[in-house]
């Protein structure tokens, strides 16, 4: 908040301002790391969707080992790569890709949720205070 | 999480088990400098106050990603078990493990001879310990849920200390407005009187 300008009159702060204000704050870190979570999330979606694309691909080209029926695809379990058959892989690929889509899909209602609460508090306390309160982020130079 | 204790006691009321300290909301600015020597003094314990919030935060933010990486790891734990757990008793996997730097080497991992299956957990502190696979898993939901019970703990410090910031800069604000008032106040005053 900037100070007053010498021939504005102050508003006076209530408690239930000091509330807004704080929700507002709370609110907007809240965001923040909603945004965060969803970037990670999609990359995560990104890898699978490429991991799944190579794997289909390969069962079509490559061949089985030695001592193999089945050719098989070292997939992370842990610290260790376990061979799977492509198939099994490919399943394990869409379990893992239906679950980061579910917990995006939630991130993204809850994000939609803190945007809508955020804004009606914005109007609210740019009403009262006008000049006085800056909620909007600062430009990234 | 709004404040509700507006006495006026010095800001130093600890009321959170982290020990971050409190700060109280100003409701009327010319009441609470009736109290105090002069603008200042009561701007430079505020923003004292202020760089101890920053400190704290600091802290928790560290915690918080400490806990955050943890997380993970648990569930990769978690997953190799279950994984373990879902094969069959005759079913012998294969698998490629880094035995050093860029070098991996290959394993195979028999069946369990009998019904009891056992695996071995890194505790930390250079100890590994044998488990039957049902406690190893019974464990790490465990450590799981301590982990994500911590971090819940850590976010609503944080909440609390942001909240705690915000009052602390909006009295900052209020203050500074306040001495400047006060001050053009006085220059119109001692000009009229001229």
């Amino acid at each position: 908040m900037s100070p007053d300008g010498p021939s504005k009159p102050s508003v006076s702060v209530t408690q239930a301002d000091q509330a807004s204000i704080n929700r507002f704050a709370l609110l907007n870190t809240r965001h923040m790391d909603i945004s965060t979570n969803l970037g990670e999330h999609q990359r995560n979606l990104d890898n699978l969707a490429e991991a799944k694309e190579m794997v289909e691909e390969y069962q079509l080209v490559g061949e089985p080992a030695e001592h193999e029926e089945n050719i098989c695809v070292g997939y992370q379990v842990g610290d260790v790569f376990v061979n799977m058959s492509c198939e099994d892989t490919i399943e394990r690929l869409e379990s893992e890709k239906q679950n980061v889509t579910n917990q995006k899909a939630e991130l993204e209602d809850k994000r939609q949720t803190v945007q809508t609460e955020m804004n009606t508090l914005k109007s609210q306390l740019y009403a009262k205070f006008g000049d006085q309160i800056n909620l909007d982020p600062e430009p990234s130079d | 999480m709004g404040d509700t204790d507006n006495t006026s006691d010095s800001g130093g009321v600890i009321s959170n088990q982290t020990s971050i300290p409190l700060a109280e909301f100003l409701d009327n600015v010319d009441k609470f400098m009736e109290h105090e020597e002069s603008a200042d003094v009561v701007i430079k314990r505020l923003d004292e106050l202020h760089s101890k919030y920053k400190f704290l935060e600091l802290n928790l933010l560290h915690k918080k990603k400490r806990l955050k990486s943890q997380l993970p790891e648990i569930t990769s734990t978690l997953d190799s078990i279950k994984y373990l757990e879902k094969r069959g008793t005759d079913e012998e996997i294969t698998s490629l493990f880094q035995l050093s730097e860029c070098v991996y080497s290959t394993a195979k991992i028999p069946p369990p001879s009998d019904d009891k299956q056992t695996v071995y957990l890194w505790l930390g502190a250079n100890v590994m310990l044998e488990y039957p696979i049902e406690e190893a898993r019974i464990l790490l939901e465990n450590n799981l849920n301590k982990c994500k019970l911590s971090l819940t703990k850590c976010c609503d410090d944080l909440d609390y200390l942001r909240n705690q910031y915000t009052v602390t800069e909006v009295n900052m604000a209020r203050v500074y407005n306040w001495d400047v008032k006060r001050r053009q106040l006085e220059k119109t005053e001692s000009t009229g009187d001229k």
